[in-house]
């Protein structure tokens, strides 16, 4: 029967057991997972098209090898479709920089983020950028953070304001377009372009998630077949109420779950 | 005049004319809003002078800020 072992195709007897193909393929191991479940018992039987998982805690690890161990816990049918998506992030604050580094562990093929500010001490509060960032751009440190841990997601940096006029363009061969601006008026004008002029494009956006109220409140509004709202729809930065980074997260994760649940095609 | 706003059937006493005088009543600021009208998008230039009939069925999406 075929199993594959690090990715890769292999024909091993019919009732192998985990230890038999640990013992033949590489002895060594320290570290195993069998689909998407670490450390199986060394008895499990093996079947048809397992895939198993076998390094050592501190080997040498090649590039190639290192894609697969990093997304060895998702299933693999749902990292091929992952790797195939193009995502786009309009803004790299609060929410875009959450909603990028979570798409992009997920092992997003490609993420389109664009937005021109640079990097500022109160931004850190949630912003998922470093000290030694302040006064960079934003698209250019988050496309920094995201190289050191995912380095296998194609990262398109825009470094241009995002407005009615130009946000065709940008986000044209993203399927999926998250809306993280931080204005109102801006999440407003957005979400009416993108939805006119790229009618196809599903878009995700966020309101409500400022101050420190339920989590509760938090909902993913359905409006029409191609516009997602995630948010309480509420609590508005204006009033005074602040911004944290844990409310705030809630959000943007909610957000990239819904994106990675469209391309998995699961039901929202 | 019966609308369908965001789901949910609600009866004005007086004729609504259009999406702005809707936004009006409903105190909703036309800035912050996305509209979707019989499931075809409206511009913020628009909402002035689409006029609204009985049983329309509209999605109002009124942003807040934050991000």
């Amino acid at each position: 029967m075929q199993i594959y072992i690090n990715d890769a195709p292999h024909t091993v007897d019919a009732q192998t057991t985990f230890a038999q193909a640990r013992a033949c393929f590489l002895p060594e191991t320290t570290a195993a997972i069998l689909n998407t479940v670490p450390n199986p018992c060394p008895e499990t039987v093996l079947q048809e098209q397992d895939r198993l998982y076998l390094y050592k805690h501190r080997g040498e690890f090649a590039d190639g090898d290192l894609l697969e161990l990093i997304l060895a816990r998702q299933p693999h049918a749902a990292t091929e479709k992952l790797r195939a998506a193009c995502v786009g992030i309009a803004g790299a604050g609060g929410l875009g920089s959450v909603v990028a580094e979570n798409l992009a562990r997920a092992g997003i093929g490609k993420l389109v983020v664009a937005d021109c500010d640079m990097v500022e001490p109160s931004n850190l509060n949630r912003q998922r950028f470093q000290l030694r960032q302040v006064g960079m751009a934003k698209t250019a440190a988050l496309a920094e953070n995201l190289r050191e841990s995912c380095p296998f997601v194609t990262i398109n940096t825009v470094q241009e304001r995002i407005s009615t006029d130009n946000c065709m363009r940008v986000f044209d061969a993203c399927a999926i377009v998250c809306e993280c601006f931080d204005a109102a008026e801006s999440k407003a004008s957005l979400v009416t372009a993108l939805r006119r002029q790229l009618p196809n494009c599903i878009i995700v956006a966020a309101s409500g998630l400022a101050g420190c109220g339920s989590a509760r409140s938090i909902t993913i509004r359905r409006v029409s077949a191609n516009l997602y709202i995630v948010g309480d729809m509420n609590s508005d930065a204006d009033s005074g109420i602040g911004l944290f980074a844990p409310r705030v997260g809630i959000v943007a994760s909610l957000q990239a779950h819904v994106a990675t649940q469209i391309i998995l095609e699961e039901p929202i | 005049m019966k609308l369908i706003i965001n789901g949910d059937e609600q009866i004005f006493d007086h004729p609504v004319a259009t999406i702005a005088q809707l936004l009006e009543q409903l105190a909703v600021p036309v800035a912050r809003t996305a509209i979707e009208l019989n499931g075809a998008v409206v511009e913020q230039h628009q909402i002035e002078t689409t006029a609204l009939q009985d049983a329309d069925h509209i999605e109002i999406v009124s942003f807040v800020g934050g991000g």
